[in-house]
């Protein structure tokens, strides 16, 4: 009688090979940072830092994940696709509501005309108050969606007055351009591909400075605390490419058209909106809170208050990678 | 590169930077400037920014009027601070560009919110108030931050500028002292370096080194002056080569004169010491006859001192009488011919002979300038000479007269003297052959006869020796000996012939010959030509066999004879007895006195006893006529013995003992009768 069973070896052999599996999984990927980067303009530092080698300089091993909206790549984070992700300040405001487990490290770009209303003159809008009534498409939960409430609002529409109409970003230009919508509110490059979509018939509506778009390098919760150190190098390696972008902005357009295949005339059209900075500061907090007050106030979100959104930042990574950046106080 | 070009290249380019470093201040000054101004705006704008957004919320809660009037003018005073002025261009910078874009936007946020706070209220204005309020107070705080971060950007911006200019001041001081080193080096090696050479070359021409050089190789200033004075040295050591040369020859010719001088001062002295220790009067006189030299011998001869004569004529010193008997010669002298001549003077009451020689002293051109006078005191070899020519005559008188010829000859076998009986005895003049040769003075036919003798007595050898020569006094012997002449070194230089007559000795020695054989008395042949005789005819009778007879007789009584009529009786019938005796034998026979009366006969080649006894008997015969002795006959009688030798071992003493024993029988025969020996 054999000493083993041979079903029973089967059974151990089985196990130890899934377990050196897994641990070969965890070894081939333990230093590897996946972040997930939004393809728009405002994610250049991170096309630049990895274009330029930044991040390897630092010794750090980032895989970059393409995802078309930031908050498609704070899905990824929050999915634990990712640990790290590019990100709008709105989506994680939404996202403040029902998760906790994320920390935004720093604010690596910022613009306040990186989101845009782009109507069409053949519905006959022509100035703000044209849009009531009007069927303006949105991708729902992003920085599009608070700036057209706050343009509505500003100009004294009433946002329930008009037909929003939420759309995936894939669907927010055919949208537009197969008239299912009069207007749409779109950041860049989906303002632009609107524009250019419309062609003659398009026509951007002038908005005043009320919103700074922000674009915040976000990490899950738990990874900062663990990682720091890898942390302030992505950071140092950010920073350097927007160092690099001031210094060179020709080379860093050429990798911005490549990165999101499009032509130097998007450039043109929104280089000068672009404000590449690390920064963690107060007014980030303001807006988190302005935009969760947007958002419960206007039923975007359920909850009696904003979250305490201090609580949602850890700002050890940057104040140790770029020490009197930071001016937030926590 | 030149020195010139070098220096106004420094001086340029010390130009270009302090103009340069001037600009850099100026401009780090005027944006010092800028930064300073920018730096105050951005204090301003953060300290309004700041009261803006407490203003802000203030308003926002309490509506207050007041606020809205402070807002606006703390935006107005944050507008003035960001508006770009010529300044601020300089600092523009992201930062500010927000700043001014979240100012640009706040006015109508506020003015909205001042409209909508001042409206009724409903559901949408408060929705509206809401978010203008979170907007408004949210880029209140974006312009305060961006106010922030313009104020730190500018004073990071002055800080780098700071430190910018400072770097630039520390870069361009030390470029300025880089440049001031260089030139250091530069001027040490291009300047100093060789003018340190230079000065050193310099040094040694000082110091009279004219070799010195400075093969300078550099193309500047410099390398041309150090090629100037390499030219200027070798110039110079040329010069100076000359020079030295110049001076060398010059030390040369002082050098040598000075020896020259030294050698005639020398020489003088010299000649001076010599002439003085001269056993000669030593002078010179110029053709004005005065004495220019004198030696010592002048003053020790004549007992003066001879430097007082110096000056003086020949007249003066010597006296006119003295002076006229030398004046043809002086005269002579003067005219440029060498004189000598003897005299005989006096001095110091001393007659002396003296012998002059004026030598003439000349000028290379002929001129006479005076002339040497030597005197020589030759009053000792004057008497020698007159003593010798005495000794000579006297000895020319004693030769002359002597019966020998007495003859020297020199070494060239010429005759040096003759006396006069060459003249006597060979009919030679001593005159005609004195310093003629030998053989031409005395003939061939004397020379050849002696020749041999003159050989062996030039080699040195005393030869003697005798010739018999027809001389016009007749048939001479001559006995001759040369005896040779020779120098203190012993060679020789000469031959003393002496030769005299001994044809008289010649005849006495023949005659004193003849004496020794033959007995006085009788004139027979002594004993000893007997013997000689007996011996001679044995020996030939030994060798031919012919007998010879020796008769041994002696005279009967002759004692008797002798007493009677004295020893000259005796010897007068000695004599009578001697004289019959020789007339009975033939020539050839030999008849003897032997001793007192008794007489011996050897008769040669005889036939036989016969012959012998004839002759006795014949003797016997002769002496019977009487004998006359001193006027009176006598009658005397002999005895003969006759011994035969015909050859054998018989000596003479025998044989003649034979015959003597052949007369003693005769005797014993009675006397006047022979008797043969057995």
């Amino acid at each position: 009688m054999p000493i083993f069973p041979i079903p029973a070896v089967s059974k151990l052999a089985r196990w130890l090979a899934g377990v050196l599996v897994a641990l070969g999984a965890f070894n081939a990927h333990a230093d590897e940072i996946v972040m997930a980067v939004a393809r728009t303009p405002s994610s250049l530092p991170l096309f630049v830092a990895e274009a330029e080698g930044y991040f390897s300089a630092e010794g750090q091993t980032v895989r970059l994940l393409d995802c078309p909206t930031g908050r498609r790549c704070l899905q990824h984070l929050l999915d634990a696709d990712a640990q790290l992700a590019t990100v709008a300040d709105t989506p994680l405001v939404f996202a403040s509501f029902s998760r906790a487990d994320f920390v935004i490290l720093a604010s690596f770009a910022k613009s306040s005309r990186d989101t845009k209303i782009i109507v069409r003159k053949s519905s006959g809008i022509a100035a703000p108050g044209d849009l009531a009534g009007k069927r303006i498409g949105v991708v729902i939960g992003t920085s599009g969606h608070y700036f057209l409430d706050s343009f509505l609002l500003y100009h004294g529409v009433d946002n329930r007055s008009v037909q929003v109409i939420g759309q995936r970003i894939d669907d927010l230009i055919p949208a537009i351009e197969k008239h299912e919508v009069d207007a749409v509110a779109a950041f860049e490059p989906g303002a632009y591909r609107a524009v250019r979509a419309l062609g003659a018939d398009a026509s951007v509506l002038r908005a005043p400075r009320i919103y700074t778009t922000t674009f915040n390098l976000v990490a899950g919760r738990g990874f900062e605390g663990k990682r720091d150190a890898d942390l302030v190098k992505i950071l140092r390696a950010i920073d350097r490419a927007e160092r690099f972008i001031r210094a060179e902005p020709q080379k860093a357009q050429a990798i911005l058209r490549k990165k999101l295949e499009l032509d130097q005339a998007f450039i043109d059209w929104v280089w000068s909106d672009l404000d590449y900075a690390l920064t963690l500061d107060q007014s980030l907090l303001q807006t988190l809170e302005s935009e969760a007050r947007w958002a419960l106030r206007e039923g975007h979100a359920n909850g009696k208050k904003p979250p305490d959104y201090l609580d949602y930042i850890d700002p050890a990574p940057l104040t140790k990678a770029l020490p009197g950046i930071v001016t937030l106080v926590k | 590169m030149r020195i010139r070009t070098q220096l106004v290249a420094s001086i340029a380019i010390a130009t270009l930077l302090c103009v340069a470093m001037t600009a850099g201040v100026w401009r780090a000054l005027s944006v010092q400037e800028n930064f300073q101004e920018a730096q105050r705006r951005a204090q301003v704008a953060a300290r309004e920014s700041a009261g803006l957004l407490a203003l802000t919320q203030e308003f926002a809660f309490y509506g207050e009027e007041r606020a809205a009037r402070q807002w606006r003018k703390r935006h107005a005073i944050l507008m003035d601070a960001v508006s770009p002025t010529a300044l601020l261009k300089e600092t523009d910078s992201t930062s500010l560009r927000d700043l001014r874009e979240s100012l640009t936007g706040l006015p109508e946020l506020f003015r909205e919110f001042e409209v909508l706070s001042k409206a009724a209220e409903d559901g949408l204005t408060t929705r509206r108030k809401q978010m203008i309020v979170d907007h408004l107070v949210t880029n209140t705080q974006v312009t305060a931050e961006a106010a922030y971060r313009w104020a730190e950007e500018v004073t990071e911006q002055r800080r780098k500028s700071v430190r910018g200019f400072l770097d630039f001041f520390v870069l361009v001081s030390v470029v300025f002292t880089l440049m001031v080193v260089a030139m250091a080096i530069l001027m040490l090696r291009r300047i100093i370096r060789p003018l340190t050479t230079l000065q050193s070359a310099a040094a040694a021409v000082r110091r009279g080194d004219l070799s010195v050089r400075n093969h300078s190789l550099a193309q500047d200033e410099l390398g041309d002056l150090a090629r100037e004075f390499d030219r200027m040295t070798v110039a110079l050591q040329k010069q100076a080569g000359a020079l030295a040369e110049g001076n060398r020859a010059l030390h040369a010719e002082v050098v040598r004169r000075a020896e020259t001088e030294e050698a005639l001062i020398d020489e003088h002295r010299r000649l001076r010491l010599i002439t003085d220790n001269l056993p000669a009067l030593v002078t010179h006189v110029d053709n004005q006859e005065r004495y220019t030299f004198v030696n010592a011998q002048v003053g020790r001869i004549f007992g003066i001192d001879q430097n007082s004569m110096l000056g003086k004529t020949i007249c003066e010193i010597r006296g006119k009488k003295i002076y006229s008997n030398i004046a043809p010669h002086v005269k002579t002298a003067l005219g440029g011919e060498a004189v000598q001549f003897e005299n005989t003077g006096e001095a110091q009451g001393r007659i002396f002979h003296y012998q002059s020689n004026y030598i003439p002293d000349m000028s290379p051109d002929g001129r006479v300038n005076g002339f040497y006078a030597m005197t020589f005191d030759i009053t000792d070899r004057k008497l020698a000479e007159l003593r010798r020519a005495e000794s000579e005559q006297r000895l020319r008188g004693l030769t002359d007269n002597l019966p020998i010829l007495i003859a020297e000859l020199d070494s060239e076998w010429r005759f040096r003297f003759c006396n006069a009986t060459y003249q006597t005895w060979m009919g030679i003049s001593p005159d005609a052959i004195i310093n003629r040769p030998v053989r031409e003075a005395i003939g061939e036919a004397h020379y050849a006869g002696r020749h041999a003798y003159l050989v062996r007595a030039y080699a040195g050898e005393r030869v003697s020796f005798e010739q018999t020569l027809t001389l016009p006094i007749g048939e001479r012997s001559l006995q001759t000996t040369y005896v040779p002449r020779r120098d203190p070194d012993g060679a020789v230089v000469g031959i003393y012939s002496v030769t005299s007559d001994i044809t008289d000795l010649k005849e006495t020695q023949r005659q004193l010959a003849a004496l020794a054989r033959v007995d006085a008395l009788t004139g027979l042949a002594n004993r000893r030509q007997l013997e000689e005789h007996l011996r001679d005819a044995m020996a030939r009778t030994r060798r031919s066999r012919i007998p010879i007879a020796v008769l041994y007789l002696d005279i009967d009584r002759f004692k008797v004879v002798n007493d009677a009529h004295g020893h000259s009786g005796g010897d007068t019938v000695l004599k009578e007895f001697a004289l019959r005796l020789a007339g009975c034998v033939r020539e050839t026979d030999l008849v003897a006195r032997h001793a007192g009366d008794e007489f011996v006969i050897v008769l040669e080649g005889i036939l036989s006893a016969a012959e012998a006894q004839l002759v006795a008997k014949k003797i016997i015969s002769a002496m019977k006529s009487p004998f006359n002795i001193l006027g009176s006959q006598l009658t005397v009688t002999t005895s003969v013995g006759v011994a035969i030798y015909g050859g054998g071992d018989l000596d003479m003493a025998t044989l003649i003992s034979q015959a003597d024993r052949a007369l003693y029988a005769a005797k014993s025969e009675g006397r006047d009768r022979f008797s043969m020996a057995p």
